[in-house]
């Protein structure tokens, strides 16, 4: 039991790193795509069907698959600003509560993109494109992203739980992020929103 | 109105429960379903998820911060700074004006005001530390310099907004980018003024000759290249948004290639660290719109448009007010999460109120580039305050960006009363 | 206190249809009943949401009623935009033949998201707005052309013509720097958003089609309702449709003298002067071609694998009405 949840949790980290390099190089793919149609367009008058269509399952995938991996890097933003200036204990207390709600949301979104997918099987859903690709696929990809989320968010709650019960107070803090910024915002170190 | 305040109230007590925004928002529209709605809320999020995140428009934000991640790791950034520094430095402030000019161009590329603020600060802290300035005014140069990355296009802001209040994004960006020139220009006459009658620098720098200084200039060529294909291919009718920051990507990968950076692993980083940004951001996204949804259903936005027509504001003290409440939430708030959650309130009151939806995007982008550098939430003096030195004191970021912040309210009032900056460059196109 | 509350969703607001029939048609009930029935009318853009995902609220019964635009949700049912097939109907009385025929059709196809159809009405033809020429529908040949959904970007292709995928707002943009040469849109919304600014000539073939709207209930709350109460909403809703099946093409003209700048233009701001071309006799013959070779063949192929009799049905109601009509 001692080894499982790490080395899952590992596992799973390893997963949504994977997720984002692939993730990265369809999104190149997608530009290079995007410049084809640029090109052929004015200069032939020619379009490639459904690059923009692609770009849409593309960003609500990786953007989906992104979410795990955002939450091993303590890139989701949350501000800690007060909650660093209260006793440890309580501070924890907060972040570890941070971390469980994060995770309800996680798993309402997770249980509602399944939902959808399934009635887009249900319904034979098609894309109102030329294309007229079969939707359940790509929500199916996009729905495994947010469910990969949620595990990712049980496993950690998992190993910190296991560390309280430990007693290893330098592995909390390591699970609860706070290394990760001295004062402030987590994860704004040199990435952010605008 | 009542209502309002209390999901005003609401946000900020889970926000200083320290929950992830995310959460908040969503956290926030589900207790409001549940107590105010029919509950059905939930049942809903799947399809709001799904078509926020599967928007055309939206696209081109991760494109363009791809494309900031790419340029940064293709060595642009610090060829950047040299350039410009042997041409700032005998101004009254010197080098401090590198910080707000190599912001400006570095901000050309990037869609990202914390991507602008933490690219430029990692090259500026180390190397104006060692040569002795005030470190307040670094500080506070490298923040508020850095919030030109959402309004310089291209922006994530106004992809936002442009898709929130159905508006053209392209004539969104050449709308802003007179305004984003004169607000680096007033930033660098607070500077100016700053030292002459403030804190005179002791710092002397050495005359460049000229031809040094014309050579170090073509090291600026490249991140221009890659600014003049994303925006001249919008303007020129070669490509939408989306399509221009595609674009931008190939010429950052290419010129990266010419820089000798391109490697395989230099790609990798860049992918996690856009997606880091992109993935946190669509979250807020979809929270945000959750929220709004709920907001709508609950009438929010008719009771407020009716309050404030009731009101009986004079056009300006409208304006005033919402500079007030922008001002004030963007204390607490993060831009993006402000943004979707008011814009659809807002503008059909400023609409009604004579005011062009295209002057009020870069006029509430400017607002939110304020939200990023007060404190205590403001992502750009957190970004600055991890790169700086241990043993500097916090306060001093806080302290440096005051003047900033005044000019920022200077220049709203400048934009208020002259819209012409805003409007004059996109009409003068049509 | 009221004893009922009914969520209403509406369609785009700042059209007339919505803003001057529907949703005080909706309001009106709220007086009418003393309070007993409250209502609580949001349009999409009010909701912030883009109609896509409207059969899945209906199914939900995230809204009592709902107003669902057929090509929006043709995804997920594609039998119900039959009604509105581009090149089908060139006037409104063809179309309302159509949309009487095929009401049936509609309501059966609805019960399986949980719906109880109430009410079908048009807007705007969805007409071509161009930045160059148009004599003839065979102009658009070697255009770039913005328009949305399957069947419009199908006829383009026959013609020889671009589809490119825009959001509204950009197209403005996109015409004036050439990235579009023409885009379709309804003549008020293209007069309001000044496309008439950035465009010369106005095609008056509904490419985009009528952008035709069906009023649905979820079954539930329909069925949680009194017989004298549905019956009210029943009489009210049937005026509505009538009173904006009379509106559209009156609205549709007000909006291409204001782009023209031909009759008075009662639309406020400053009229264009458009070029105004109607689709020729040749013109509605190359289309019906595309109509009957590709439009309604490709129709046929996306329904039948959910609605194996979608085809017959199809034959047997509308088209009969579009035979009729051509006289043969
Ligand atoms: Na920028
Ligand atoms: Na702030």
């Amino acid at each position: 039991m001692k080894r499982i949840i790490p080395t899952a949790e590992r596992g799973l980290k390893a997963l949504s790193h994977t997720a984002c390099i692939l993730g990265g190089w369809f999104v190149i793919l997608l530009s290079v795509g995007i410049c084809i149609e640029v090109f052929l367009r004015k200069v032939f008058n020619e379009s490639l069907q459904g690059v923009d269509e692609y770009g849409g399952y593309a960003l609500a995938i990786t953007a989906s698959l992104g979410f795990a991996y955002c939450f091993y890097e303590h890139a989701h933003i949350r501000i800690d600003l007060l909650t660093r200036r209260l006793p440890r204990t309580l501070g924890r207390a907060l972040s570890i509560f941070a971390i469980v709600m994060l995770g309800v949301v996680a798993g309402l979104l997770g249980l509602q993109s399944i939902r959808l997918a399934q009635e887009s099987q249900l319904f034979m859903a098609f894309s109102n494109t030329p294309l007229r690709t079969p939707i359940v696929y790509p929500q199916a990809i996009w729905a495994a992203g947010f469910c990969l989320f949620f595990v990712a968010i049980v496993l950690r709650l998992l190993h910190i739980f296991q560390s309280l019960l430990s007693g290893d107070g330098d592995r909390l803090g390591d699970l609860l992020g706070e290394s990760t910024s001295d004062d402030g915002v987590e994860g704004s170190t040199r990435q952010g929103v605008e | 109105m009542e209502a309002a305040f209390l999901f005003v109230a609401g946000l900020l007590i889970l926000l200083m429960l320290g929950l992830h925004v995310a959460s908040a928002l969503i956290l926030l529209a589900f207790g409001a379903d549940q107590l105010l709605s029919n509950g059905m809320m939930v049942a809903s999020i799947g399809s709001i998820a799904w078509d926020k995140m599967n928007d055309f428009t939206l696209v081109a934000i991760p494109l363009f911060v791809m494309l900031g991640e790419i340029l940064i790791r293709g060595g642009v950034a610090d060829q950047l700074y040299s350039a410009l520094s042997v041409w700032m430095n005998r101004l009254p402030g010197g080098l401090l004006h590198t910080n707000i000019y190599a912001s400006t161009v570095f901000a050309a590329t990037s869609g990202s005001s914390v991507a602008t603020a933490a690219t430029i600060g990692t090259i500026a802290i180390p190397e104006l530390e060692a040569r002795g300035y005030n470190r307040r005014l670094i500080y506070g140069s490298l923040a508020s310099g850095g919030t030109l990355g959402v309004l310089i296009p291209p922006s994530i802001l106004m992809i936002v907004y442009g898709t929130l209040a159905d508006l053209s994004v392209s004539r969104l960006f050449i709308a802003a980018i007179v305004p984003g020139l004169l607000l680096a220009g007033m930033m660098s006459l607070t500077i100016i003024l700053i030292s002459i009658f403030i804190a005179p620098p002791k710092v002397r720098s050495e005359a460049v000759p000229l031809a040094q200084k014309l050579r170090m200039l073509l090291k600026v060529l490249p991140i221009l290249v890659v600014f003049f294909i994303v925006m001249g291919s919008i303007y020129g009718g070669l490509a939408t948004p989306t399509e221009a920051a595609a674009l931008g990507i190939v010429s950052a990968i290419v010129l990266a290639g010419l820089n000798r950076k391109l490697s395989v692993r230099m790609m990798h980083e860049a992918f996690l660290s856009a997606f880091r940004t992109t993935s946190m951001i669509m979250l807020i996204i979809v929270s945000a719109f959750c929220l709004n949804f709920i907001i709508s259903i609950l009438g929010l936005p008719q009771d407020a448009s009716r309050a404030i027509s009731e009101a009986g504001l004079s056009p300006y003290a409208l304006i005033w007010l919402l500079v007030l409440f922008y001002v004030v939430l963007g204390c607490f708030l993060e831009a993006v999460a402000m943004m979707v959650t008011t814009v659809g309130i807002v503008v059909p009151i400023v609409i009604a109120a004579g005011f062009d939806p295209l002057w009020f995007g870069v006029f509430l982008t400017i607002l939110m580039e304020i939200s990023l550098i007060t404190p205590p939430v403001g992502l750009n003096l957190y970004v600055i305050q991890n790169l700086r030195p241990k043993e500097s004191n916090i306060n001093d970021v806080f302290i440096g960006i005051a003047p900033f912040v005044g000019a920022f309210i200077a220049f709203v009032a400048i934009i208020i009363y002259l819209p012409e900056i805003v409007l004059w460059l996109p009409r003068s196109m049509d | 206190q009221a004893e009922t509350t009914i969520k209403v969703l509406g369609f785009w607001g700042n059209q007339p249809q919505i803003d001057d029939v529907d949703r005080p048609m909706w309001e009106s009930i709220e007086e009418e009943t003393d309070g007993r029935i409250e209502i609580q009318y949001l349009t999409l853009n009010e909701a912030g949401l883009n109609g896509s995902q409207a059969l899945r609220f209906l199914r939900r019964g995230q809204f009592d009623i709902m107003t669902i635009n057929p090509s929006y949700v043709s995804g997920d049912e594609p039998s119900l935009v039959a009604v509105d097939l581009p090149g089908l109907a060139y006037d409104y009385e063809t179309l309302r033949e159509i949309s009487d025929v095929y009401r049936p059709t509609m309501a059966e196809r609805l019960e399986r998201f949980d719906g109880v159809l109430l009410s079908h009405w048009p807007f705007n033809p969805q007409i071509v707005w161009c930045n160059e020429p148009v004599d003839s529908i065979t102009d658009l040949e070697g255009r770039k052309v913005r328009v949305s959904g399957a069947p419009a970007a199908d006829t383009l292709d026959e013609l020889g013509a671009t589809a490119v995928n825009l959001t509204g707002g950009e197209v403005y943009q996109a015409l004036e720097r050439g990235l579009v040469n023409c885009g379709s849109t309804g003549s008020t919304y293209g007069y309001r958003t000044k496309w008439h600014e950035v465009a010369n000539h106005l095609y008056n073939f509904p490419l985009g089609s009528y952008s035709q709207v069906v009023q649905v209930a979820n079954k539930t709350f329909w069925d949680s309702l009194s017989e004298e109460d549905q019956e009210m909403i029943r009489t009210k809703m049937a005026a509505a449709e009538d009173e904006l099946w009379a509106m559209a093409p009156r609205v549709h003209q007000q909006g291409v003298a204001c782009a023209t700048g031909e009759g008075t233009c009662e639309l406020g701001g400053e009229p264009g002067d458009m070029t105004f071309t109607e689709v020729s006799e040749a013109d509605k013959e190359v289309l019906a071609e595309i109509v009957n070779t590709v439009t309604i063949p490709n129709w046929k192929e996306s329904c039948t694998p959910i609605f194996p009799e979608c085809g017959e049905r199809f034959d047997e109601t509308i088209g009969q009405v579009i035979n009729g009509s051509d006289g043969s």
